[in-house]
């Protein structure tokens, strides 16, 4: 199971009104090169050529609070490549919306990976827990 | 080569065993040669070190060469499947009183070297309750066609002119053998990639959550 890693300077955006997670697009970039947590925006990131990937847009399906907890919850993404893509290794969440896309977080798949053609990339977020929780 | 045709014949079933080990080395763990067997789950009452079954030790399918899978049935009817655990995991002993920590509604096996042990072990016999999948060893050639795919059978060809070459490297000059090693490689990267790329990969990323406190 992937862990997340935290971007710092998202909680800062979070607390500046950067991002409206429940509204604004959120979507998937993908590095060969290990993100800082330092990043703050997409150009901090050396991201692959998306020249034969699917859309890489996430669809949030929940984003609410219970009880002062506050959830994020995304639907899972298949990636599909109709040609050669990669390799990456890192799949970083950031927001398209936002004025200078701004990071939020990223996983480690643990090793680098290249897509053939008709191959599958899955994000399978957590469902029940979210992506994140802010309490 | 020496032009016996028994020698020829045992020289090509080695380099057979050589490309089925390739084609499992470069699919990784995609199945090339996949077998299923069933065996008795036998009860472990009144078994001696060196039977069949005992301490859920069983032998493994004399052309194994990879195991996979393995489901076990208890009752006969339902199957379960085995999840594979290292010997290291288990934190009970393997030898007094193995099936502590282990149910028959979530069993497990080990691989071993030449044999397998499923946990827990069980007091009752279930005929053919054991069904296994493995990658099975290539029979030898005797006047039929390898396994694997026609177009790339002339690769063993190669690899017998390959050690021809070895046997009598006087009998061939530096041009011809640059052109043949030249060919050879070319062969050799054809057969690898068709065999590594034969199936599309699914790979998944599950996410853990994350809390902001």
């Amino acid at each position: 199971m992937a862990i997340y890693n935290k971007f710092q300077p998202f909680v800062e955006a979070i607390a500046e009104k950067v991002h409206n997670l429940g509204s604004d697009q959120i979507v998937v970039a993908l590095t060969n090169s290990a993100p800082a947590v330092a990043n703050s925006v997409l150009t901090d990131i050396t991201e692959i050529s998306y020249t034969n990937l699917s859309t890489r847009n996430v669809t949030t399906t929940s984003s609410s609070q219970t009880s002062g907890t506050y959830k994020l919850i995304l639907t899972d993404l298949v990636l599909t490549a109709s040609g050669a893509v990669g390799p990456f290794r890192y799949v970083v969440l950031y927001n398209d919306t936002a004025t200078n896309d701004e990071l939020i977080g990223y996983f480690d798949y643990g090793s680098s990976i290249s897509l053939a053609n008709q191959e599958t990339f899955t994000l399978d977020f957590d469902g029940t827990n979210g992506v994140l929780t802010i309490a | 080569m020496d032009g016996s045709a028994t020698n020829v014949l045992a020289d090509l079933n080695t380099a057979y065993g050589h490309r089925t080990l390739q084609i499992l080395k470069v699919r990784q763990d995609l199945n090339h040669a996949i077998q299923e067997a069933y065996t008795d789950l036998v009860s472990t009452t009144g078994l001696v070190a060196g039977d069949n079954g005992y301490n859920g030790e069983y032998a493994f399918a004399s052309d194994t060469l990879r195991p996979i899978r393995a489901e076990i049935s208890y009752d006969g009817l339902t199957w379960k499947p085995a999840e594979v655990y290292d010997l290291n995991e288990n934190p009970n002993s393997e030898f007094d009183d193995v099936n502590d920590g282990f149910d028959t509604s979530r069993p497990f096996v080990r691989f071993e070297r030449d044999s397998y042990f499923i946990r827990p072990t069980s007091t009752t016999a279930v005929t053919s309750g054991i069904h296994i999948w493995y990658e099975k060893r290539q029979t030898d050639l005797t006047t039929d066609s390898p396994a694997f795919e026609a177009n790339l059978h002339d690769t063993l060809a190669y690899d017998l002119a390959e050690l021809e070459v070895m046997m009598h490297p006087d009998r061939y000059d530096k041009k011809w053998k640059d052109a043949f090693y030249k060919k050879k490689e070319e062969l050799e990267n054809m057969f690898n990639d068709f065999f590594k790329n034969r199936f599309k990969r699914n790979f998944r990323l599950k996410s853990k959550s994350e809390n902001y406190k």
